[in-house]
């Protein structure tokens, strides 16, 4: 055990009796068997196989600030740049993880939507989110959500209730500030959509101003009821000292349909898990994602569809753009346990390598238990063809144009699953130079 | 006889290799320590070298934890409850000329159908058979050394070409490479040694053939293939073991060495006892294979029909060093009843140019397990690295199971590395659609898993082709529910 | 003897009734049509005679040869001489046409209590076959049905029903997807096989195919009923005033 570590202890002792739940009991032997598994397992090492590509020894040894410097001094203006329109959104802001009303908008939802401060709902009626905690992935690579079980200060709490559609999208920003010291930030998230509903969440991070080294550790709970019709977008896009370690955990009951679409460019070092349980007959998900890394940036992207009910389907699409040093991982695994029956599911990544010195670990993996299943993947990793760079060039593009149109046209397949057009050109827009990491000679991907 | 009544005979029969071969056997007591490996290295009258190669093995075995990272399951192995030298032969005689060999040992290969009367053999196949830790006979010795080709057991091979032995052993898989490896080195009591020199093509298949015989004895046997510049050889392996309720080991390395514009191909039938329909007994055959192509254009290839054992736990690979080489591993792996599998390879491309094909077909059925797990590696400096891999499992049964883990790393933007794999079930169309043409529910699904394999078994020399399919039939006797 | 006798035959496919009724007499040297527009029962029943199993057959039955077919499985049906040419073959990869076709018919000799051919015989016989199908010669050795065309799965199935010579061909749709040409040639095949101890049952959409082999009967099924029966004269009646007529007249 090392001094981060205790740390992280101290914390829990300290504000245990004031963080959010404390009077409910459901809540508090939540955080404390948290805590204890945490202190038990301690942060991932590389020995364990989904961690073998990721580091965390920077993050293992440092002392995090949990206490929030709040949004003193913080423009709504400052803002504007990463909201998908000023107006007509449903906006929930949240500050170092905290949830700050004043720069939120929720003066358009229609009824049957309640959204806000997870604290808040937390306290009042902590029985809400018993249902999320029991879908808490276990294991010894969990440390980081275990972290976040134990600690977790705030979230966004999102509940559609039975047959509500949501037209507008709902925009869950997560802004981090500047700060003088190693902070930590663990928002946990809770968004429950109940039986026939339909929405578009769209759950996104960013840094203003200029930080130190940072840790951002959200873990979001999705629960689909039967039929509900949900896309959820996770946008990465803190800037460079950030490490981003995001958990998010899909449960989805009989013929619900989740589009998640998720697109990383920021961050020094990203690691995204995606776990599905797949718990209702026509259960269907498409989980896809598309990152963009360059300089030093290392993403590693981690997906499990787990088919627990027979007729149930699932897709995956992962694409990597890897430039300069930038390291990336994508590991994903298919799980058909026995007795599962009349499942179909695909899993495909492609990864462009645009440098030398990029390197790229994929590990698409297959667990089948069954036999009444229909199971593919595919990988591949390659570089842009020459033979298209030639073509582009002999109808009079240069070779930097030529280069980007193969890669805008690489990266398409993936924006053109995002709908409305509004938020997809917002999309484009942020994953472009300008809001991402070194600004000036990093090829934009839109 | 054709194809439709070897089926049939077939899917009546079960393992047909199960007998047990009474003969007097010099047997070294159950156990393990220094004394027992200065034991097997006197015995086989081994110069110094080896005897230090084998001790700094050990010790470093010693050291060594056994690895459960695969997806195998099994008891603790007591390494102390093993024999590890058994030997037909009496004490300090372990080359002797077949005139003298115990008619009861020929009479065990001709029940295998190996002859190892050069009259009677097949033509075009020299044998070097394997009982238990000693090599019994190689066949064809006399025709190959005409060529320069050298083809002996190991353990002539470290008395007779002791500098071939002592350059290379060890080479491409170092005595502490892993924990089987390192007690491998340590234990190894025969094998097969092949040379063939610069610009020879071995005219004809070699072959070793190892059968375990004595209860409680574990195999370790080490092979060393060395294919000087632009020479061929194109080797076979089979394997056999009585049926026994104990589970035995078998812990075999095996080195090749392809030097410039030289090809290995090698290919292995693998039919060791896989324990009964219940899953007692059965061999663990947990084995380190690798190939380097060391110089450029060299080629290696590995062609494998696992259908035997109790739990297959081997990933033969190529180090892609030379510019311009090629490696290629060609799979079936078949499972049924307890059998469990985890197999597939590792392509490591280090110089330009190499290129590597991964083809890996795994059949589960009962309650049989099957893993693909595999490692594509492009370093940075292997400019033009390509690789294509498919993996695809064919499920018989709702009780089996079939993992795919491939692997994939690339350090250099010219690399092309494509990887497919698939999972599925013999459709019931397809099983109907044979039926209404006359085959029987047992014939359909032998013919289809035929088909399913049917890239990877042309891989085959002939010989061991016919064999395969027949191995692939009797195996799948009782998966047709 | 007749050589299939199915007498009101009653079958569903996933608990919905498809054929209500259908009785048909075979006799050797008997060609029948069977005509009838989409979704009227036509390849249930060539399925249900080849022994399907995921049609049940709920009443009636069905004897071929004087044995009852409900008690044979599917390859018990095809060694006695029961041939389905189906309307979509399925592909299997891998396995080559000779293969197939010489496992095929060395089953069949067994069922016969033949001996089995030689592989050097077979392999001639049929290559002079394959030519008379106008079937290339590497055809042999692609995989069964594996990226064929529509029509030259077609000419599959027609060379296998002529290296197997069954006693009863039923042939679902063998002429869809040929081109006229390509049309001749089967049906040259087929009138091949024509002789006293054969019967065939032709399901076909179009008439086109009854000039070339014309049957002594012609069956109009609609609704899973056979609602008129009449000479080969009737395929011209039905492609002049298609079935619209019929089918209101039997609703």
């Amino acid at each position: 055990m090392n001094t981060a570590m205790n740390s992280h202890q101290a914390h829990f002792i300290a504000h245990a009796a004031t963080l959010p739940g404390h009077d409910s009991a459901l809540i508090h032997a939540s955080r404390q068997a948290a805590m204890q598994r945490f202190m038990g397992m301690g942060f991932p090492t590389r020995k364990l196989e989904r961690w073998k590509h990721t580091s965390t020894r920077v993050i293992a040894q440092t002392v995090y600030r949990h206490v929030n410097p709040g949004c003193v001094g913080l423009d709504p203006a400052d803002l504007d740049p990463h909201l998908i329109a000023r107006q007509g959104i449903h906006r929930l802001v949240f500050i170092n993880g905290l949830f700050v009303n004043s720069l939120s908008d929720m003066s358009a939802l229609p009824g049957g939507v309640q959204a806000g401060s997870l604290a808040r709902v937390v306290n009042e009626s902590p029985g809400v989110v018993a249902g999320c905690i029991e879908t808490f992935p276990t294991g010894d690579d969990q440390g980081f959500s275990e972290l976040n079980h134990a600690l977790w200060p705030d979230g966004a709490f999102v509940h559609v209730s039975t047959g509500t559609r949501l037209t507008q999208p709902l925009h869950l920003l997560f802004i981090t500030t500047a700060s003088r010291e190693p902070m930590i930030t663990q928002p946990w998230n809770v968004l429950i959509f109940g039986s026939d509903t339909h929405a578009l969440v769209v759950e996104h991070y960013v840094t203003l101003g200029h930080t130190t080294h940072h840790l951002t550790n959200p873990y979001t709970s999705l629960i689909l009821d039967d039929r509900a019709h949900v896309h959820h977008l996770l946008l990465l896009g803190e800037r460079l000292p950030a490490n981003h370690v995001g958990t998010v955990q899909v449960t989805q009951k009989a013929g619900s349909h989740l589009g998640s679409h998720l697109f990383a460019n920021g961050g020094e070092r990203t690691r995204q898990e995606v776990h599905v349980t797949l718990a209702g007959a026509e259960a269907e998900c498409a989980l896809d994602g598309l990152f963009f890394a360059s300089g030093r940036q290392h993403m590693d992207f981690q997906t499990s569809m787990h088919h627990a009910c027979g007729h149930t389907r699932s897709r995956q699409l992962y694409k990597g753009i890897l430039d300069e040093q930038s390291r990336g991982v994508f590991n994903g695994v298919i799980r058909v346990p026995p007795g599962v029956h009349h499942t179909q599911s695909r899993q495909t990544t492609a990864n462009l390598l645009l440098s030398d010195t990029a390197e790229i670990d994929a590990r698409p993996q297959l667990e089948i238990h069954s036999d009444a299943v229909q199971c593919s993947h595919g990988a591949t990793v390659g570089s842009l063809d020459p033979d298209a760079l030639f073509y582009l060039q002999s109808r009079g593009l240069d070779v930097n144009a030529a280069r980007a149109l193969l890669i805008h046209g690489f990266a398409e397949e993936l924006l053109q699953r995002v709908a409305p057009a509004e938020v997809r050109g917002w999309v484009g827009r942020s994953l472009n130079p300008g809001e991402g990491v070194r600004d000036e000679d990093r090829p934009g991907i839109v | 006889m054709n194809d439709a009544t070897i089926l049939s005979s077939a899917l009546s029969r079960s393992y047909k290799h199960g007998f047990v071969t009474s003969i007097h056997a010099d047997t070294l007591p159950e156990g393990l320590d220094e004394a027992v490996i200065q034991q097997i290295s006197s015995r086989k009258q081994e110069p110094e070298f080896m005897l230090a190669w084998r001790l700094a093995a050990y010790r470093h075995w010693c050291d060594m934890t056994e690895p459960h990272w695969s997806s195998v399951r099994y008891p603790p192995i007591d390494y102390q409850g093993i024999s590890y030298y058994s030997s037909p032969f009496a004490k300090n005689q372990d080359a002797v000329a077949l005139e003298d060999v115990d008619p009861a040992l020929l009479a065990t290969y001709a029940k295998l159908g190996i002859p190892l009367d050069e009259r009677l053999s097949l033509a075009g196949v020299a044998v070097d058979a394997v009982f238990d830790s000693v090599s019994v006979a190689t066949t064809h010795q006399k025709k190959l050394a005409q060529l320069g080709i050298i083809f002996c057991s190991m353990s002539e091979a470290v008395r007779e070409h002791s500098e071939l032995v002592r350059r290379y052993l060890g080479s491409v898989v170092p005595a502490g490479d892993n924990f089987f490896a390192a007690l491998n080195a340590a234990v190894f009591s025969d094998g097969t040694f092949c040379y063939i020199p610069p610009g020879v093509r071995c005219p004809m298949e070699l072959s070793t053939y190892f059968r375990i015989n004595a209860a409680r004895t574990g195999q370790f046997e080490r092979t060393l293939i060395i294919a000087d510049r632009n020479s061929y050889v194109s080797y076979l392996e089979g394997c056999t073991a009585p049926q026994r309720d104990r589970h035995q080991l078998h812990a075999a390395v095996v080195e090749l060495i392809a030097l410039e514009g030289a090809e290995i191909n090698y290919a292995t039938v693998q039919n060791w006892y896989p324990g009964d329909a219940r899953g007692r007994g059965g061999i663990y055959n947990f084995v380190t294979k690798r190939g380097e192509c060391r110089e450029d254009r060299a080629r290696i290839s590995w062609t494998q029909v696992e259908t035997g054992s109790a739990i297959t736990w081997k990933y033969p690979s190529v180090i892609l060093r030379g510019a311009g080489s090629i490696g290629r591993f060609h799979s079936v792996a078949l499972t049924h009843h307890y059998q469990q599998a985890d197999t597939g390879t590792k392509m490591i491309h280090i110089g330009r140019d190499t290129h590597s094909t991964i083809l890996s077909k795994g059949i589960s059925a009962g309650h049989g397990h099957n893993a693909y797990r595999g490692l594509v590696k492009v370093l940075a400096g292997a400019n033009g690295a390509r690789n294509h891999s498919q993996c695809d499992s064919l499920l018989l049964g709702s009780e089996c199971s079939a993992h795919t883990y491939p692997c994939i790393e690339v350090r250099n933007h010219s690399a092309k590395v494509e990887h497919e794999a698939t999972t599925s079930r013999i459709g019931e169309e397809q099983l109907f659609y044979c039926r209404q043409r006359g085959l029987t529910r047992e014939e359909a699904v032998a013919l289809i898993v035929n088909g399913f394999c049917q890239e990877v078994l042309r891989e085959l020399p002939m010989e061991f082709s016919v064999e395969a399919r027949k191995l692939l039939e009797v195996n799948l006797e009782g998966s047709v529910g | 003897m007749n050589i299939l006798e199915v007498r009101d035959l009653h079958v569903s496919v996933m608990h919905k009734p498809v054929l209500r009724g259908v009785d048909l007499v075979l006799h050797g040297g008997g060609i029948h049509a069977i005509m009838g527009p989409n979704g009227s029962g036509k390849s249930t029943l060539a399925h249900v005679l080849a022994g399907r199993d995921d049609a049940q057959v709920t009443a009636g039955t069905m004897l071929y040869q004087g044995m009852d077919v409900l008690a044979m499985t599917p390859e018990i049906r095809a060694g006695a001489g029961m041939f389905l040419a189906f309307q979509n073959p399925v592909e299997i990869p891998g396995v080559s046409n000779v293969r197939l076709l010489k496992e095929a018919s060395n089953a069949h000799r067994r069922y016969l209590q033949l001996p089995e051919m030689d592989a050097m015989t077979f392999r001639s016989q049929l290559q002079d076959r394959a030519r008379r199908l106008g079937l290339a010669d590497d055809w042999l050795l692609r995989a069964v049905n594996v990226g064929f065309s529509g029509g030259e799965k077609k000419r599959n199935e027609l060379l296998q029903m002529l290296v197997l010579e069954p006693h009863l061909a039923i042939l679902d749709e063998i002429d869809s997807g040929l081109d006229i040409d390509a049309l001749t040639t089967v049906a040259e095949g087929i009138n091949s096989l024509r002789d006293a101890q054969r019967a065939m049952l032709l399901i076909t959409h179009y008439p086109r195919l009854l000039d070339l082999v014309v049957p002594d009967k012609v069956h109009v099924l609609i609704g899973g009923r056979i609602v008129l029966t009449g000479g080969p004269e009737l395929a011209g009646q039905l492609e002049a005033r298609g079935y619209g007529w019929l089918a209101e007249e039997h609703s």
